[in-house]
């Protein structure tokens, strides 16, 4: 395939002194000399004029070099830990987490001097390691190693849909964030060959340029759909529950509802907008079976997608829907990300993802319809090594959500649905908040990401001397699980 | 019957909480920019900014947000954020400070507590933190919430169950029935083991339970003749038989410690229209005792924990295993439904009510809640003589009741989200639902048996 | 009855109950040990508007400078200490009221746990 895959741009932070692990402290004694300038391999300082100033400090690796603190004749530079990335991150989204995944946006490659392939939560996914010394022999850089899934194996006559990456973006509506974030999210799936997902709120006319890689979502508010917006998708998306907050729909409170949200939701500007949950109409799966035919019928053309929460009987969910002539069944997981929810419903509700997908995949093996339908998994997926995991679980496939966001630099402060909305700009319509974001930087920083992710998929798979990523779907034999965990940064 | 409902009023709390960042400006390295981040920020919080002259301290902790612009975008980089060390001070191991701070929220505004960003916590902890809860969809019928237009009820009845009735040939019943009381919700209210609180807390506890139509277990030596117009909505808590000859005829419920449990009928004899509840600490012997206890009459079984959770033996057990193993004992003899089951120790948010009724239990009893919900932020420098640094005891009785009503509307609310997502019209249906429940070993077990350990 | 704040870094080896312990105060002086994320924090404001209040002394326990977390706050810490003090002691109030010392080990803390009390003592 030609110019593949897409190549990274370097693009930093929107921000003058972007947070990094090392705080660099200049005191006034300096003579601005410049040896600093000259000695620092990162390029930390920088001249303006006749001054040295701290340019890009958050390049800094900190102790281990230590060359400038050494070298200045003035004694003007102390290195220490940065304070604030103790404030940053919690358990899951840890602050190496959140500052590697800023640095691949920025650079389209991992970093070398902090985590980015497990957080700190002490149970699933950061419990399980693959099991390199598995297969002694390595592909060479010379074979060529696929990434890519098919999402029709129904064989039933409606179009193929393959993805040259095994992610693609989750539903983020209009209204809980904001519309340079969703062509942000839409255009670099464009260049990478996937999809992104219109969420619950309506499918923006801006995206229409898009749409061959744009899923629309009918979600339980039933929000923007409308016969044209289901004809126009590849993949319609029922979105029956959402993993953070399962038994009930979806939340936009009062003060993130600007003119433009009501408008595409037809609702009044102001007023919260709670979804229903469930479907109103969906009470059996013989319902699902009509809601399915009913989308089908419209676009005949489409896939179906089905997107459900993890139950205790998920695996009978995953069938219903399987005869309900779903394509894809999309399990998202209790620890996913959230625009608003109520703290008992993202802690208690429903079970993990990682404890969700064998149980899944091993039922849909025994029913004997495991090659015929597509599972995707979702809720918490973070990094590259999350997803390789969950395919080696028995996915075949995940959905992203957070990280694109964590991308264009988001805190995870959490204030997503205070007020008019991310003080980012990220998870808002309000007109001044997110102009904050400009749509190439924004672009580009969620395609090296994606870059990243592509270049560490890859180094796993040829580490476990596979081909495709296909030969990963359930293989737990590639996988560890650390029996005694101690709690530990 | 109506629907029943809590009304909720905004009761600030007397003392501003600690927040959990503190911003630090180091000033050195200033560039005197003419548009400084700090007027740019999103949430205003260097103009809000104030000098709280009774904690002393720089209000800046409460305000700020964490969104880490200013400190991000300054040029001089002098402004670092941290997580502010009086916050960590608050509560212990097991009521931490996130946990204290947001019963401080619920308590304030009587809402569910609903925050932006994925869950941040461990995947899987001790204690109640290893199980979830289940929900439906399509293949099970599902409830909408507090959202919805269904009723879910939160009523439970305490009181001795007969296991069958017995009618004439007349058809008219001849057994007697025991005293029941319903209860609009499933938690009651006690006092903690330890500290001192003064009348107006306990004044705060009695108006506020008999606003909610709740019990307030009092114990006796408190129990004055003010406390007389709430007897509807009162327990007397007792520790010895002259206590009990003192007590008024129209009481609704006594509890009596387990060492006076053999005189259970006598007291009955006495008080025949009073529900007479057994306080047994939860330990090795709770299960047996509860079995002959039952057996024997017992009407309402009152287990207590300590404050964590933990049952009182050399090897410590948590609550809600007990109460697992308790119910299932009961179940296996056929008599469960005849007692009711109230449980205490280690309940400090509403999905531990949830957990611990999905365990076995018909309800909770809340106490050191509800000392935290009237600022208490369990220092115990009470019990070494020094003075309540919130003056607990001089607190208002009416902010006091509100403040918990406030609290048993958002705990009842979440326990409707609950019940709502598993598809439930009534918390009677959750007891011992453990079938609904996901415990997390078993699922692991199950979920990785291929996967090899290291 | 003296009424003492103390601010202790919470970046020293010692934890509350620690020092409190070590400081040993008689019952006439009436303590509030509070922790601070960095003895830099506190600003001549802020303890300005602490003096303000019925407060009779304030002090600072902060780390050597060879150890600050921030890099020099110990040493802000101190200039912002000698600001204050200057200011009292033209106003005639004495500059007993405020003082900042550097912990280095066990002995030190109760060395200068004697001084504070000292102090204490001493002012009217």
């Amino acid at each position: 395939m030609k110019n593949w895959p897409p190549k990274e741009k370097k693009m930093p932070s929107r921000f003058k002194r972007p947070l990094g692990k090392y705080k660099i402290i200049k005191r006034a004694s300096c003579n601005n000399c410049g040896l600093c300038v000259e000695v620092c391999p990162y390029g930390v300082y920088k001249f303006r004029g006749k001054n040295v100033f701290i340019s890009d400090e958050y390049h800094c690796i900190g102790l281990s070099c230590n060359q400038c603190v050494e070298k200045c004749p003035e004694k003007a530079l102390a290195v220490v830990k940065n304070p604030t990335v103790e404030a940053l991150g919690d358990y899951r989204w840890t602050s190496d987490l959140i500052l590697s995944t800023w640095y691949q946006a920025e650079t389209g490659k991992p970093p070398d001097n902090m985590e980015y392939k497990i957080g700190n939560s002490g149970g699933g996914f950061d419990r399980l390691r693959f099991d390199f010394e598995l297969e002694k022999q390595n592909l060479s850089l010379k074979e060529h190693v696929s990434t890519a899934i098919n999402l029709n194996r129904r064989n039933d006559g409606r179009p193929q849909v393959t993805i040259s990456v095994p992610w693609y973006g989750g539903g983020m509506s209009f209204g809980s964030v904001s519309l340079t974030t969703m062509l942000a999210r839409a255009r670099a799936c464009m260049e990478w060959n996937s999809f992104t997902c219109t969420g619950e709120g309506g499918y923006p006319e801006a995206l229409i340029p898009y749409k061959d890689h744009v899923i629309t979502q009918v979600a339980t508010g039933l929000f923007g759909v409308r016969e044209e917006t289901v004809k126009r998708a590849r993949i319609v998306e029922f979105k029956y529950a959402q993993g953070a907050k399962p038994g009930l729909g979806g939340h936009l409170l009062g003060d993130k509802v600007t003119p433009d949200v009501a408008r595409m939701r037809e609702s009044v500007p102001g007023i919260s907008l709670f979804s229903p949950f469930p479907f109103h109409s969906v009470y059996s799966v013989e319902d699902h079976k009509k809601h399915v035919d009913w989308i089908k019928e419209i676009n005949p053309k489409a896939l179906i997608s089905v997107k459900v929460s993890t139950p205790v009987d998920v695996d009978m969910v995953a069938i219903g829907s399987y005869y309900a002539g779903a394509h894809i069944i999309h399990l998202d997981g209790s620890y996913g990300g959230t625009g608003a929810a109520p703290d008992i419903a993202k802690k208690n509700i429903a079970m993990p993802i990682e404890l969700a997908i064998p149980k899944v995949h091993r039922f849909l093996l025994e029913e004997g319809i495991r090659d015929e339908i597509v599972i995707i998994a979702s809720g918490g997926i973070r990094t590259a090594y999350d997803m390789a995991k969950a395919i080696a679980l028995g996915a075949d496939g995940v959905v992203t959500g957070t990280a694109e966001l964590v991308a264009l630099e988001c805190t995870r402060c959490g204030n997503c649905e205070r007020g008019r909305g991310c003080p980012r700009g990220i998870a808002t319509t309000d007109p001044e908040l997110s102009s904050m974001i400009e749509l190439e930087w924004a672009t580009q920083r969620i395609s090296n990401l994606f870059h990243s992710w592509y270049l560490q998929l890859i180094d796993i798979l040829r580490h476990l001397g596979m081909h495709s990523i296909t030969e990963l779907v359930g293989r737990t034999d590639c996988l560890f699980y650390i029996d005694k965990w101690s709690e530990h940064a | 019957m109506p629907k029943y409902h809590i009304n909720v009023k905004i009761t600030p709390s007397r003392f501003l909480p600690p927040g959990k960042y503190l911003l630090i400006d180091r000033e050195e390295g200033c560039l005197g920019c003419k548009y400084c981040v700090k007027k740019l920020c999103p949430y205003d919080v260097y103009n809000k900014r104030k000098f709280d002259s009774i904690q002393l301290r720089d209000t800046i902790d409460y305000y700020c947000r964490n969104c880490l612009y200013c400190v991000e975008a300054c040029p001089g980089g002098t402004i670092s954020l941290v997580v502010n060390p009086a916050y960590r001070e608050i509560g212990d191991s097991y009521w931490k400070p996130e946990i204290i701070t947001k019963i401080w929220r619920q308590a304030e505004t009587g809402m569910i507590p609903v925050s932006g960003a994925g869950y941040r916590g461990p995947f899987v902890g001790s204690g109640f933190d290893n199980m979830w809860t289940d929900m439906s969809e399509i293949v099970r019928p599902t409830r909408d919430g507090i959202h919805g237009r269904e009723y879910i009820s939160t009523d439970i009845e305490i009181g001795r169950k007969l296991s069958y009735l017995v009618f004439d040939a007349q058809g008219k019943l001849t057994s007697s029935t025991p005293p029941l009381i319903e209860i609009p919700i499933p938690m009651l209210f006690c006092l903690p083991e330890w500290g001192n609180w003064g009348r107006s807390v306990l004044f705060s506890i009695a108006k506020a339970a008999r606003t909610l139509n709740t019990l307030f277990i009092i114990p006796f030596a408190q129990f004055t003749k003010d406390f007389y117009p709430y007897i509807d909505n009162l327990g007397i808590s007792v520790e010895s038989l002259e206590e009990i000859s003192a007590l008024p005829k129209d009481v609704k419920l006594i509890e009596i410690p387990y060492s006076l449990s053999q005189n259970l009928q006598a007291i009955k004899t006495s008080y025949p229209q009073t529900i007479v509840m057994i306080k047994i600490p939860l330990s090795p012997e709770a299960k047996q005792r509860s079995l002959t206890l039952t057996k024997n009459n017992a009407e309402v079984l009152h287990f207590y924990a300590d404050d964590h959770g933990l049952e009182f033996a050399e090897k410590p057990r948590f609550i809600k295993d007990i109460i697992k193993d308790i119910h299932l004992s009961l179940v296996d003899e056929g008599i469960r439904d005849e007692v009711t089951i109230l449980a205490s120790g280690g309940i400090a948010m509403a999905e531990h009510v949830a957990k611990t009724i999905i365990c076995g239990a018909d309800g909770a009893i809340l106490d050191q809640l509800l000392m935290v919900a009237l600022e208490c932020r369990l220092c115990k420098d009470c019990m070494q003589g020094i003075a309540c640094p919130i003056d607990i005891e001089n607190i208002e009785p009416d902010w006091g009741a509100q403040r918990l009503i406030n609290l048993m509307n958002a705990w009842r609310d979440q326990l409707l989200e609950v019940l709502g997502a598993m598809g439930m019209r009534d918390v009677r249906r959750l007891r011992g639902e453990m079938g609904r429940a996901i415990f997390y070993e078993d699922v692991l077990n199950e979920a990785f048996t291929s996967i090899k350990k290291r | 009855m003296k009424r003492v704040v103390i601010f202790f870094c919470q970046n020293l080896s010692y934890n509350k109950e620690e020092i409190f312990k070590v400081l040993d105060f008689p019952s006439e002086i009436s303590i509030r040990l509070m922790p601070i994320p960095c003895s830099a924090e506190i600003s001549v404001g802020f303890l300005l508007k602490i003096l303000e209040t019925d407060i009779d002394a304030i002090f600072i326990l902060a780390c050597p400078v060879t150890s600050c977390q921030f890099g020099e706050g110990s040493i802000r810490a101190k200039k912002k200490v000698a600001y204050i003090q200057k200011i009292l002691d033209e106003l005639g109030l004495g500059k007993d009221k405020l003082g900042v010392f550097e912990v280095d080990n066990s002995e030190n803390l109760q060395q200068i746990g004697r001084n504070i009390k000292k102090r204490c003592l001493s002012i009217t």
